[in-house]
């Protein structure tokens, strides 16, 4: 802030007549007679006034004083002499004098005749803030990814000279003129980057740019950086949430898996123990898709929520779009998990080793050639292994410990300064078995669940040089999932085995200052081949009333088919700014095609050929986005779209389901502000709205018609606010957290006819505080405390007696409408690291739970429902680990 | 002595066990074969598996413990399908309406036993037969049969008949297959042998050295707080077809057996039967489980329920052991078998316990 000290003046009262004129002297004559008193008859008037200039050495100090002078005025006004009679230091005295002695009055009258005078004046030197003209810039360049801070990169900005970042990667601008000014950032023989920054006057703005960069030349003597241009954000989400891996993995409670992190952000219910269920903004978890770069992925989490499906030194970071998110992403009702994985490293050799009680991990990245390098990981589960060691395996009742394991691998090779071409794949696999035997045969139990996939990726990348960008990614996939079960005599078994294929090619580019451009081509063709044989109950649907323990009912049924479902989507989106800079609108639009097809219109029978189905469906989905940037801290945000979901192959059986489905409708509101209160602390909240059609939902129908096991009557609404303050810089390795709250009511109705009850996954209230502290000498340390109201229930209101099985039947009270109490636990976290040369061991201690908490997870009854209670997750996990990096 | 630091097998097995007893599981204090207040524990119907329009005779084993009284049961058919959305073995309406007037529910009158008429379309309503439909002209979805490739009726009887929590039985259904290849169906036709009801053949109390053979309603003594081994044991049905075994077996006919199936005769053991075996597409021969199901109104059993599976064919009993109570009294025992195919038998016996 500038500041300019100028000089008021104030002219005190004090002014001091003292009789100027020479004596009149009488010659030998007798002394005169007494004459009357002068009389002054008008004040001298100041007319010119002169300001002092401040002292120049008194400016590093500035204070308010004055000095008091004697200033002889004579009969025409001029000052003919001044004289300090109190002192205000030498400076202050001298600027006074020289100010003074150019003032200039009207004379002063004395019985109405100009006379001199003599006066005391006082010059006051006061300090005054006057109205900025100018602002200050300044900020610091980062490598995205890392958050290292990059030195030498030329900063520019309209108006002033050029400077270079320090060793930092900071830079600063002062006294600039306010307004619109175009920043351009560029090293040598590099790519230039520009963009633009609103500078108010009197205040400064404090930017951080991250770029991501190309790899280092090796063969450069200097220490030159390439900066690869990736064009901005076209469309920055309404609703976003990213966090950077290095961040995310110091929030106790995800054992240093980044991706976990997703469960503590704003909008996102907390699982039931041991699900690892993603449900956002009320949507059912298989509504929210997950991708890592453009391939999408069958789930985020392992069997049992413990890890993510993929590595996490693989993962650079974690976005979460709730909802309300661009016409980029389609084919579901809920959010949007964005997995962006790091570089491989070309400069050296990067080992890193993780081990802890959960799973042992080996990532190894590096060069191969000059232009290719390579990344490669693998992890693998041993915690069942682990507490197979123990006698007691009756916690299995209701928390079955996943075996898992996965890998990942990527190849890139750099086609030129701003183009690669990379080869990637992915696999995991998750199995969890538990079995409880009998004698009592309607007692016996037995559960395996399994779930395969494999993912193969070609991403090529280019960045043209005027800040378009140029992305395709065509990819293939297996899944392979499977249950079988034995419930109370009842076997169950499920299967489904899918060969994915998706391309992804996007090229965004500036049409001109005012209008940015996003068009992109979106494709998946999924096959199924589906088995299932057991009840139309297990598994369990959305709206089916759950009650811990209870069997499934004894009819059962068998079918097998096939399905497809092709989506071609073309999108497109601008990013307008019809009003200047701070008003963007960016309207996009996706125009979805969709082609099912199941092989059986109705269930097989014997001599009938089967018919197959195909439906077809062009889904229109609209989306419209504004972000406003109110002030240079304060941003609003409104965002409205369609949105269609189709059919899971599973609901396309002619026996358990429905071949005629066809698309999920969805609309969603949001509307949301940001305020940037400190650097470091900032505050987000948005409210939401979603409304969801054409739902599969079992069929109420006493007497369905054949194949209709499912309709496509169901509805969804939900309504809620998050809030979220942020607190932490980006640059800082001390302290980052973040509260985030969310209020929310979720409701589904089997159709447009029946009453709204309360969705499966509905919470009221979610909230999480989080900490972590670098607390220097490699220490880090971290809190987590949650709080999540319980899931909804459907209660017991009685029972009877079924002799044919000898057990009790409930009698249920209206869907939904009890819970489980709430949920509350603290997690800490304690880390330290060493680092020797190229070496850094951490070791690590996380304590979930830490206050021994009984949270309650379900509803337990006795066997004749006649007493109720629940069924307590983990009391608490204690997690040691390590990880070495060489 | 210096004690010898843990194995690293121990570490983890402690870590193991701090993990495994964190999920905690409530556990009730119950005895699901105490019998504490009157209640019907079984529903017989003989025979055990019918046509439409057929009669068939419907009989409780009511269970009344010391001191209460015996009563009445009400009894009703359901009429109601069950809809998908329903996860119990019947439509909630007809439990929530019993005791009342009610369309769903048809009133069989009152008794331990009574006789009915299996429901005219009963196998429209809870069989292969696809039903009226109600959506327009798309024919309806019939009802998925069991693992056992059965049908039932459902069957509500009340200690009263205001009564809000009947007990639910079922009555199988003889309603034959659809669906089937034309050769299968012909197999199923030649192979398929109504239920018959199990039958304990034999009910023995061990008491020390001493067995005693226990008909229905007989009594033995035992001292307080000692214990008791119940055998029971069922006829050894034919796992292989034979004329002249005086049960009309799968593979038999008429013609070659006059003996046996001029009336055909099931066997009240673990039978032989036929099934559509979906994933096969085939009807294959398949043997009947039994369980077991003991209760008493004091005292405790070791196993509220036990049993024999299919897989084990020679097994043609269970055995229980039953500790009596401290004080002395009389004690009454129940046994109820049921097979697979809803069929079910029963004896009751009294238990005297008294100090030597």
């Amino acid at each position: 802030m500038l500041r300019r000290s100028t000089l008021l003046h104030i002219l005190t009262a004090f002014v001091l007549l003292f009789g100027a004129a020479k004596p009149v002297r009488a010659q030998g004559k007798p002394a005169p007679a007494e004459q009357p008193a002068r009389k002054l008859t008008k004040p001298p008037r100041l007319v010119q006034f002169v300001e002092a200039e401040y002292p120049e050495a008194e400016k590093g100090n500035p204070r308010e004083t004055s000095v008091v002078l004697e200033i002889a005025i004579s009969a025409t006004g001029a000052v003919e002499e001044a004289q300090v009679k109190t002192s205000a230091g030498p400076n202050f005295d001298a600027a006074a004098l020289d100010a003074v002695r150019r003032f200039e009055f009207e004379p002063a009258e004395i019985d109405n005749v100009p006379a001199p005078v003599r006066i005391t004046y006082e010059y006051r030197f006061t300090v005054k803030v006057e109205a900025p003209t100018t602002a200050e810039y300044s900020g610091q360049v980062v490598e995205k990814l890392t958050g290292r801070p990059l030195a030498g990169v030329n900063v520019a900005i309209e108006g002033s000279e050029p400077v270079i970042t320090d060793a930092e990667g900071r830079f600063s601008f002062s006294e600039l003129p306010p307004g619109t000014r175009l920043v351009r950032l560029w090293g040598p023989d590099l790519i230039e980057v520009q963009t633009e920054e609103q500078l108010e006057a009197g205040k400064q703005l404090d930017v951080r740019y991250e770029l991501e960069l190309k790899p280092e030349d090796d063969s450069a003597e200097s220490d030159d950086l390439e900066i690869v241009i990736v064009a901005p954000k076209l469309t920055k989400q309404a609703v976003s949430t990213e966090v950077s891996a290095d961040k995310a993995r110091r929030v106790p409670g995800t054992q240093g898996d980044v991706l976990k992190i997703v469960e503590n952000m704003p909008g996102v219910s907390r699982a039931s123990a041991g699900s690892g269920a993603v449900v956002v903004w009320g949507a059912a978890p298989e509504d929210t898709r997950t991708y890592v770069g453009s391939v999408r992925v069958p789930m985020l989490y392992h069997f049992g929520g413990l890890r993510a499906v993929v590595h996490p030194d693989t993962v650079g970071s974690v976005e979460l779009l709730p909802g309300g998110y661009g016409a980029a992403y389609g084919r579901g009702l809920g959010g949007i998990v964005l997995v962006d994985t790091r570089d491989p490293a070309s400069d050296a050799f990067h080992t890193n080793l993780r081990l802890d009680v959960l799973d042992a991990s080996a990532r190894v990245t590096g060069p191969i050639t000059e232009n290719v390098s390579f990344d490669a990981a693998a992890r693998r589960g041993h915690l069942a292994d682990l507490v197979s060691l123990s006698d007691d395996d009756s916690y299995q009742s209701y928390f079955t410990i996943p075996e898992y394991y996965d890998g990942a691998a990527r190849v890139r090779y750099r086609l030129g300064d701003a183009e690669h071409l990379e080869l990637g794949g992915m696999f995991s696999s998750d199995r969890q078995e538990r079995e409880a035997p009998s004698v009592d045969p309607s007692e016996r139990e037995s559960d395996t669940r399994e779930l395969r996939f494999e993912r193969v990726s070609l991403r090529y990348v280019r960045d043209a040089g005027d800040g378009s960008t140029v992305m395709v990614e065509p990819w293939v996939g297996r899944d392979r999932s499977a249950r079988t079960g034995e419930f109370g005599g009842v076997k169950v078994e499920n299967q489904n085995k899918s060969y994915l294929v998706g391309t992804r090619a996007e090229y965004r580019s500036s049409v001109s200052p005012e209008v940015g451009m996003l068009v992109g081509f979106d494709f998946e063709f999924v096959r199924t081949a589906s088995g299932r044989d057991g009840t139309q109950t297990q598994p369990p649907r959305e709206g089916d009333p759950y009650i811990f323990g209870r069997p499934p009912g004894d009819q059962t049924n068998t079918d097998e088919w096939q399905s497809q479902v092709w989506s071609a989507a073309p999108y497109a989106e601008l990013d307008v700014t019809p009003f200047g800079p701070d008003f963007h609108v960016i309207p996009g639009l996706r125009v979805e095609p969709y082609v099912l097809a199941a092989e059986r219109r109705r269930p097989s029978a014997p001599g009938q050929a089967d018919l197959g189905v195909y439906t077809f469906d062009i889904a229109v989905q609209p989306r419209l986005a504004a972000r406003w940037a109110v002030s240079p801290a304060m941003t609003l945000t409104g965002a409205v779209g369609g949105y269609r979901q189709p059919p899971a192959p599973e609901d396309l059986s002619s026996v358990f389901g429905n071949p005629l489905l066809t698309t999920s409708r969805g609309t969603q509101y949001t509307a949301g502000a940001s305020y940037q209160l400190w650097s470091s602390l900032s505050f987000a909240t948005t409210a939401f709205y979603t409304r969801s059609r054409e739902l599969s939902v079992r069929n109420p129908d006493p007497t369905p018609a054949v194949a209709e096991s499912l309709v496509q009557t169901g509805e969804g609404r939900s309504l809620g606010t998050q809030f979220m303050l942020t607190a932490g810089r980006e640059s800082e390795q001390g302290f980052f957290g973040w509260v985030a709250y969310t209020l929310s009511r979720s409701e589904r109705r089997s159709s447009p006819d029946a009453e709204w009850r309360l969705f499966d996954f509905d919470q009221t209230h979610v909230f999480t505080a989080l900490a972590a502290y670098a607390l220097g000498g490699g220490w880090d340390v971290g809190t987590r405390l949650r709080a999540a109201t319980g899931y909804p229930r459907t209660p017991v209101v009685g029972a009877y007696y079924n002799t044919f099985h000898n057990r009790y039947e409930p009698i249920l009270g209206d869907l939904n409408s009890t819970r489980i109490p709430a949920f509350f636990q603290l997690d800490v976290r304690g880390a330290k690291l060493f680092e020797f040369d190229t070496t850094k061991l951490e070791i690590y201690a996380e304590i979930q739970n830490v206050t021994y908490r009984e949270n309650p997870e379900e509803i337990a009854y006795s066997a004749d429902y006649s007493e109720k209670s629940y069924i307590s997750g983990l009391r608490i996990l204690p997690v040691v680990g390590a990880s070495l990096e060489f | 002595m210096k004690r010898l630091p843990p194995s690293p097998r121990t570490l983890l097995a402690s870590l193991a066990g701090v993990l495994s007893t964190s999920a905690c599981i409530p556990e009730f204090d119950e005895d699901a074969s105490l019998v504490a207040e009157p209640r019907i524990l079984a529903v017989r119907a003989e025979p055990a598996e019918s046509e439409e329009n057929e009669s068939v005779e419907l009989a409780a084993l009511i269970a009344i413990p010391e001191g209460g009284a015996t009563f009445a049961p009400a009894w009703a058919f359901c009429s109601a399908p069950k809809p998908l959305t329903e996860l119990g073995p019947v439509a909630q309406p007809c439990i929530e309406d019993f005791g009342n007037e009610s369309p769903v529910l048809n009133d069989l009158g009152s008794g331990a036993s009574i006789d009915a008429v299996v429901p005219d379309g009963a196998c429209r309503v809870f069989g292969p037969i696809p039903p009226d439909a109600t959506s327009g002209d798309a024919s309806a979805r019939p009802v998925d049969p069991d693992d056992t490739g059965g049908f039932y009726q459902p069957v509500l009887a009340g200690i009263s008949r205001d009564d809000d929590t009947p007990a639910f039985g079922r009555v199988r259904l003889s309603c034959g297959l659809t669906g089937l290849a034309p050769d299968e169906a012909i197999k199923y036709r030649l192979g398929y042998r109504r239920n018959e009801n199990p039958m304990i053949e034999k009910l023995v109390a061990r008491v020390g050295e001493e067995r005693i053979v226990l008909e229905e309603g007989q009594s033995f003594t035992l001292a307080p707080g000692s214990q008791v081994t119940f055998e029971v044991s069922w006829s050894d049905c034919p796992r292989e077809p034979r004329c002249g075994d005086q049960v009309c077996s799968p593979g038999e006919e008429r013609a070659e057996c006059p003996d046996d199936c001029s009336e055909p005769r099931g066997c009240t053991g673990a039978e032989t039967y036929a099934v559509f075996d979906r994933d096969a597409r085939e009807v294959v021969l398949q043997r009947e489980g039994i369980s077991v199901a003991w209760y008493s109104d004091v005292g405790g059993f070791s196993v509220p329920e036990n049993g024999v599976a299919a897989s084990d064919p020679e097994t043609t009993g269970e055995t229980n052991t039953w500790t009596a109570p401290t004080s002395e009294r009389d004690s009454r025992v129940w046994v109820v078998v049921r097979d697979e195919r809803g069929g079910v038998g029963f004896r009751s016996v009294i238990a005297n316990v008294r100090a030597p």
